[in-house]
């Protein structure tokens, strides 16, 4: 009886585990971008798509250019 | 995330690889661009920009949108070309499905209406496939000086 009033205990902290388990994650999955030609003396930009894929909220501290 | 490249007088093929440190853990995510800066733009090889750096600049009251281009294929063969990255929903760019060799066509870039406010420095990249494999990334700019008299 108490086995049987276990398992779904158990089954329900695997499926939502408590806050201090929540962990951020980043990711990028194209984390390269290759410009070609450019001409000298000009500004060119491009777009990375970061995601969220964590369990808490992602937070970006610092952007350090290359 | 945007990363801005200024190219300034670099020469050759450059690469940067920014940082973003976040609560994430300890080590640092990088993303890396890379870019071949061009010193003379006549020399660029198989195709030939011009102009090369698109100014899209309004000075008084009539609205500057669209601005043409010229690509020449100094190549041989013919040039494959195909937009790869621009910024989402800003600019409506034409450009020449094929050019012959030894030849040239115009290409076009356009401003939608809810960016004719804007000043901004972008840019946009394609590639070029004939026999071998190229990108080019083709730099857009606006500035809007009105008067004040007006």
């Amino acid at each position: 009886m108490f086995q049987r009033l276990l398992w779904p205990v158990i089954l329900l902290i695997l499926a939502f585990p408590s806050g201090s388990d929540a962990q951020p994650k980043l990711e990028i999955p194209l984390n390269s971008f290759d410009f070609g030609f450019v001409p000298q003396y000009c500004k060119i930009s491009h777009t990375f798509w970061l995601y969220s894929r964590g369990t808490d909220t992602l937070k970006i501290l610092k952007v350090q250019p290359g | 995330m945007e990363i801005i490249f200024l190219t300034k007088a670099y020469r050759g093929s450059i690469a940067k690889r920014p940082a973003l440190t976040t609560n994430e853990g300890d080590t640092k995510k990088n993303v890396q661009i890379r870019a071949n800066v061009i010193q003379n733009p006549d020399s660029a090889f198989p195709l030939v920009i011009k102009p090369w750096r698109l100014d899209l600049s309004q000075v008084g009251d009539k609205t500057v949108k669209k601005v043409e281009f010229i690509i020449r294929n100094r190549s041989n063969n013919e040039a494959h070309l195909n937009l790869i990255d621009a910024p989402e929903n800003m600019f409506k760019i034409k450009l020449p499905e094929t050019i012959k060799g030894n030849s040239e066509a115009k290409a076009s870039v356009e401003i939608r209406k809810e960016f004719l406010t804007e000043e901004f420095e972008k840019s946009f990249t394609f590639t070029v496939e004939n026999r071998n494999k190229y990108r080019y990334t083709v730099p857009v700019y606006r500035s809007i000086r009105i008067p004040k008299d007006k």
